[in-house]
């Protein structure tokens, strides 16, 4: 018989990540890539790069989960069983690689949040909610701005010798009540934490060491996949998925001044789920459903 | 000649919660005068009140103004605006003027004119709205309206402590909704018990599946914002949806019948010496009340830029230090995103639920 | 706790208004003061370290001076102010004041002194400050001349401001009212800054608070019956004594202001035939961008003035 394996896929706004782990919350396949804009091509290129990397033979993956701010819809699209929000991924994931941690700093594309763990489990944290100042599509599109490459930035920003001065009124980390709560060990995370000069003021403004982990971009991933295998609701999973056919499609509601938003999954051709709806008038599923009866 | 088909006024109030029944059974039974029932609001009233209103004023002045408007459109003949002890206070001076500039002709009353005045002044603007009014039928039509906002919030509170955990989906939310329909409908005070008791009735004999330890969750913060749900983007339905029993101690009944400021000080002496705004001291009092309790976590609610709520804060974070128990800070402007609440919600939920199955 | 000796008192809010009624009455009473110095910009940057997010900019400045203060003093004045009536109320966070400051220092463990009364308890400004007198161990004669003796003190300052203010309204030059809190008004940071812009553009500089606070006062009612707040009393009501008077008004705020969110939105709606610039100041606003807004709105006038482009001097 085949070893079990647990899917993840982390779904950002920037990038796409995606882990394999097996009973034992080893690492068997990793991706990563950029989002694009286009969640459904990045998930389907990130299931085709795990799929050579895992030994078939050996593996059946069991369970999927997905998180990160597609996750619902790549979470439909795949049959995940576990749909799950990034923060609890996230602190799932490292206090499983780090059980010593304390604190958990993640900047990602869009948003930055800091997450207090005591005795392996997250107690506290915050995120920033009105602007994304000093997070990842920030740091990008200066750094297109000054011509030079995104990758590049931190190396060339440990190279000053002045700190420039930026509005702090958004970001989280400007919430004093926070700062105090940070204690050590801290691990620093999420695309931002591969840039070197905001690791090093990261360990200046705070004055203890900071931790990297050369996994910290997966980390997302690895805690769905984790969640996922706790679960237990196993069913085979194919990676035929990555080649079937789907469209999304994006309706406005009229029943109402609302005008919610609908998103409409179809796979295939078929009607597989909908969300947006803020009440039961735009409830196209269940409708499509008493209509069929 | 003109066919006057009821000479009564027709009076609006703007939308608040469920209250707007209460409010509806004071005026028509009451006051002997025509209540403009508005439809929920949607995403048109804020814009309305977003529109029209000063860039930083906040949210329940934009949301109440937005619901003023609609009702002035829907043919009120006269809007009425409340006062407070915050912004709110100064809230009606300006609707009135906004809604003058406007152009509409329509006949605006504050209340805010009124309170802390005489009695007198009162039953004199109760009979400018209505002439041919019975006194008597309006104490009657006071302290019956009054009794059904406290019915309403017992119901309520019922609801969001069990609706979490029934064992058929959607059985709560059933009698909860036929509840509100009846006391849309209540003509007298018969009327109004019956429903009580009978929703309350209905609510107990329904199957819970209650876990062992379920996650209980207190919601504190400003008094308009907290309890509207509109304004808050249902959150004390998200929270049950997610599974978690939710208690807000702040309602009508306890903020004005029951709990008064004073009483309640003594009880955060550690916190506080003095009054610290309007309502902080229900905030601060419940907050640490419900650490005391062992519920599993606080969200504090308030509109951005609250300025006696924004004040609570500090406090609040010193209770979370003492009791080790998490709070989430909401702060609503007019352009709330579900998804980004959502996502918060969960996440609390989540690590709370976490926190319980590792720390025990 | 120790004996008091030296009292500090922050160089912030409604120091700007009262401070000089404090600092005398307490010196009258035989104890040191200590007044933190003029704002900076570190004082900024200390007190938005402690403060919550969306309080206001006076408020973070307000904490700065608290901090500095700290180890240099027996006890800090951060009086709880209400009002004294229904209709004068102040902003809730000045009866937050003394809790907020314990509850954010609270490791710091400050020794606050402060007075506290409401608009609800009916009592006087005399009565509040012989209690405060009186719980400092001083006897209730020498409290009660304390309080005298810093009330002329404090009215004589008035005065001397009010008579500055008559000479630039004599004078026959081009006239901008700044109208706004106190603590906004004067701070160096915020309206500190607006004054060296508005007298390098050759404008004679008013402002509401020196206006005589009982005629402001009285006037404030013409313009609202309603309007529960005390400053925006002064603020409105000496902006219609001078509104035939001056060229121009600035309505400063600093972000964000709840009472000024309102106030000033109805000024605007009810003094429409004066040029008027409402001018919100954050943490980020920055000098350049202040002398651009503000040069804009002197020549929209001087040109108003003048009938045109090309027709000024």
């Amino acid at each position: 018989m085949k070893k079990k394996a647990y899917l993840g896929i982390d779904i950002g706004s920037i990038s796409t990540k995606g882990v394999i782990i097996n009973e034992e919350n080893e690492f068997l396949a990793e991706s990563y890539l950029w989002t694009e804009g286009n969640p459904t091509e990045a998930t389907r290129q990130v299931l085709h790069a795990l799929r050579e990397q895992l030994d078939g033979e050996q593996y059946q993956i069991v369970s999927a989960g997905t998180t990160g701010s597609a996750r619902k819809l790549v979470g439909s699209l795949i049959g995940a069983q576990v749909v799950k929000n990034e923060i609890t991924a996230h602190a799932v994931g490292t206090t499983t690689l780090h059980l010593d941690v304390r604190t958990i700093l993640e900047i990602g594309g869009q948003d930055s949040k800091i997450i207090c763990v005591e005795n392996g489990v997250a107690v506290d944290y915050a995120m920033n909610t009105l602007c994304a100042a000093g997070t990842g599509a920030f740091l990008s599109s200066q750094a297109h701005r000054l011509g030079i490459q995104v990758e590049e930035f931190g190396e060339i920003a440990l190279k000053a010798k002045k700190a420039a001065p930026i509005a702090a009124r958004c970001t989280v980390f400007a919430e004093s009540d926070l700062v105090q709560k940070i204690v050590a060990p801290v691990v620093f995370q999420g695309g931002v934490s591969k840039n070197a000069g905001v690791v090093h003021m990261f360990e200046e403004e705070l004055g203890m060491p900071v931790l990297v982990d050369e996994k910290g971009h997966l980390m997302g991933a690895f805690g769905i996949a984790i969640l996922t295998k706790e679960q237990r609701c196993e069913k085979e999973f194919s990676f035929d998925i990555a080649d079937t056919e789907f469209k999304t499609r994006e309706i406005t509601c009229g029943k109402c001044a609302n005008h919610c938003e609908i998103i409409c999954v179809y796979r295939d051709g078929l009607l597989i789920d909908s969300w947006g709806n803020r009440c039961d008038n735009g409830a196209v599923r269940q409708q499509k459903e008493q209509m069929g009866k | 000649m003109e066919i006057k088909f009821d000479e009564k006024k027709k009076i609006a109030f703007p939308r608040f919660n469920h209250y707007g029944y209460a409010i509806r059974y004071l005026v028509e039974q009451g006051l002997g005068a025509q209540f403009v029932q508005l439809p929920p609001p949607t995403k048109e009233t804020s814009e309305l009140g977003s529109r029209y209103s000063p860039d930083y004023a906040c949210a329940p002045f934009k949301h109440t103004l937005g619901s003023l408007i609609e009702a002035v459109e829907a043919g009120a003949d006269v809007l009425v605006e409340t006062g407070g002890l915050c912004r709110l206070d100064y809230y009606g001076a300006l609707q009135k003027e906004i809604i003058r500039e406007l152009g509409y002709t329509c006949e605006f009353v504050n209340l805010a004119e009124y309170m802390g005045g005489k009695k007198s002044g009162w039953l004199k603007l109760a009979k400018h709205l209505n002439p041919k009014l019975n006194p008597a039928r309006l104490m009657a039509g006071v302290y019956e309206g009054v009794k059904m906002a406290e019915y309403l919030d017992e119901i309520e509170e019922l609801y969001f402590k069990n609706a979490g955990f029934e064992a058929e989906k959607g059985s709560y939310k059933k009698v909860y909704r036929q509840f509100l329909l009846e006391m849309q409908l209540a003509e007298n005070s018969q009327e109004i018990k019956d429903a009580y008791q009978k929703a309350k009735q209905e609510m107990s004999a329904l199957e819970l599946r209650i876990p062992g330890n379920p996650v209980r969750i207190g919601i504190v913060g400003e008094y308009f914002t907290v309890m509207d749900e509109y304004s808050n983007q249902f959150l004390q339905e998200k929270l049950v949806g997610l599974g978690a029993s939710v208690s807000r101690f702040m309602n009508f009944t306890n903020c004005h019948l029951r709990a008064k400021e004073s009483t309640l000080r003594p009880k955060i002496r550690e916190y506080a010496r003095y009054s610290m705004g309007p309502t902080t001291t229900w905030t601060v009092n419940s907050a640490l009340d419900y650490a005391k309790r062992g519920y599993d976590g606080v969200i504090h609610v308030k509109s951005f830029g609250c300025t006696p709520e924004t004040d609570a804060v500090p406090v609040l974070q010193n209770i979370s230090r003492d009791y080790h128990i998490p709070v989430l800070y909401l702060s609503y402007d007019m352009q709330g995103s579900d998804t980004g609440l959502d996502t918060r919600l969960e996440a609390f939920y989540d690590m709370l639920e976490r926190k319980k199955k590792v720390l025990r | 706790m120790g004996e008091i000796h030296k009292i500090g008192i922050p160089r912030g809010l409604m120091a700007y208004r009262d401070g000089i009624l404090w600092r005398e009455f307490f010196q009258q009473l035989g104890f040191e003061c200590l007044v933190s110095p003029r704002s900076n910009k570190q004082f900024l940057e200390q007190g938005t370290a402690r403060a919550v997010d969306e309080t206001c900019l006076p408020f973070k400045m307000y904490l700065g001076h608290v901090m500095w203060l700290t180890d240099k003093c027996d006890a800090i004045f951060i009086p709880r102010m209400g009002g004294y009536s229904n209709r004068e109320k102040m902003c809730t966070r000045f009866e937050a004041l003394p809790d907020l400051a314990g509850n954010i220092f609270r490791d710091e463990q400050i020794r606050i002194l402060t007075v506290s009364y409401d608009w609800y308890e009916k009592t006087t400004e005399e009565k509040v400050y012989l209690e405060l007198g009186e719980s400092l161990g001083r006897p209730r004669k020498q409290v009660k001349k304390a309080y005298a003796a810093a009330k002329k003190r404090q009215d004589t300052w008035l005065k001397t401001r009010e008579k500055k203010q008559q000479k630039s309204l004599d004078s026959g030059r081009f006239k901008i009212l700044l109208a706004g809190h106190p603590y906004v008004l004067h701070d160096e940071c915020m309206g500190g800054e607006l004054e060296e812009i508005l007298k390098k553009l050759d404008a004679e500089v008013l402002y509401t608070d020196y206006v005589n606070r009982e005629s402001a006062l009285k006037k404030s009612y013409e313009f609202s019956k309603v309007m529960p707040w005390l400053i925006s009393r002064e603020i409105t009501g000496a902006s219609f004594i001078l509104k035939k008077k001056i060229d121009g008004m600035i309505l400063v705020s600093a972000y964000p202001c709840g009472t000024d969110s309102l106030v000033y939105d109805m000024l605007l709606r009810k003094m429409k035939e004066l040029p008027m610039l409402n001018l919100t100041l954050d943490a980020q606003s920055g000098t350049a961008g202040l002398e651009t807004r503000v040069e804009s709105f002197i020549d929209i006038i001087r040109y108003q003035k003048a009938g045109g482009y090309g027709n000024q001097i």
